[in-house]
Order: C-alpha cells, then structure tokens, then sequence
C-alpha cells in the first residue's frame, strides 16, 4: 500500500485562554479552551 | 446526495467494509494527541462523526467508538507513520465538516481530519455534513447505503 506525503501537516497555534490561563495548540477557525470551554482565547 | 442525520447513524457499505458517518450533534472540544503534542479542534453540531472498517466486520463496536467520540468526547490518537500498531487497527475515526475517504494512507498516522483511511472499495467518497443533513459524493454504483437504525426495512436507492 503507498502512502500519500503530506506537507501540509496538522499546524496548531498557540493559544492562551483569557478567563481561566490555560495554554493550548488549537486547529480550526473557532478554537475553545479545552479547560473552561471559553472563546475568549487569544493567540499567543 | 443529501440524507436527513438528526441523531441517526448512516450506514455506507461496500462488498467487504463499511462506514458510519454521525453528526457531532454539540459543540465541543475534540482533542488530538500525537507524538509532538496535543490539538485542540473546536467541533460544531453539523460536523461528522465517521468510522471506517476497512476489513469490515460488525457494526457495533463501529457504533460504539461514534457514540464515544461524540457524546463521550473520547480524544483521537495519532500513530506515528510506520508505527507497527497502524496495521491492527479495525476502526479509524475522523471529526469533521467535510472528508475525503483514501485508500492510500496508512490507517491512524493522519492527524488531517479531512482524510480518512478506507477500502479500496470506499475510496474516493466525499461527505459534508450541514444543516442536520449529510451530503455524499463519489458513490460507486454498488456501495449500499442505509440508516443503521432501520436496516431491517431495506436499503436506501440513491
């Protein structure tokens, strides 16, 4: 069986949540804090 | 092709595999553990929930690891590329809005979830999940399709 090679792999950016501090990788265009559950995230 | 989910589960079956494709039905936060670190994908209630059994086999414990993922929020785990484990996995898993079924990609080792392992037969199948429907594309003339929860009253005609 081939394989197919990817460049583009899963690429996170590096968030912060702004009401409980968390710290995360997030993919996607509406990244939630893992922890809390908050949008309120910024990237770090 | 576009069928009503609700809650219900598709059924999506070739000669020697199948696929069942659920929506996410919640927002939640899917997590992604691979060897360099963990993701976090934010999933919106329209995305899919989709299983492959390459090798086919019973559809339970396919409809098992949906409901875990999706009600139970069981995080995805990434095997790296020629990891030996890639080769004893049944059932893969992908979360979201849109895939592409390939048979050319080794079975767990893509953390990509527009992308998910499949048989030959099952290969090149599209699905989209919005407004509570799915959508399937690039059906081949002998795949079967039906909601898991009727199977008993036939097969839908596409």
């Amino acid at each position: 069986m081939g394989d197919i090679e990817f460049k583009e792999r899963v690429k996170g950016k590096d968030y912060k949540c702004k009401s409980c501090g968390e710290k995360f990788k997030g993919v996607g265009k509406h990244p939630i804090c893992p922890s809390c559950q908050s949008d309120d995230v910024a990237p770090e | 092709m576009r069928y009503p989910l609700g809650d219900r589960i598709l059924l999506i079956e070739g000669d020697s595999s199948f696929l069942l494709a659920g929506r996410a039905l919640s927002e939640f936060p899917l997590y992604i553990e691979t060897l360099n670190g963990e993701y976090c994908e934010t999933i919106s209630p329209d995305d899919l929930v989709v299983i492959s059994a390459p090798e086919g086999g019973d559809t339970e414990p396919a409809q098992m690891l949906l409901e875990l993922v999706r009600r139970y929020r069981l995080p995805l785990l990434v095997l790296p590329k020629d990891h030996p484990g890639s080769k004893r996995l049944p059932l893969v898993v992908s979360v979201s809005a849109s895939l592409l079924l390939s048979c050319t990609i080794r079975r767990g080792t893509h953390p990509d979830q527009h992308l998910l392992c499949s048989s030959e037969e099952l290969a090149g199948i599209t699905l989209k999940g919005s407004d509570g429907c799915i959508e399937i594309g690039g059906v081949p003339s002998a795949v079967r399709i039906s909601y898991l929860d009727e199977r008993a009253a036939g097969v839908i005609t596409h």
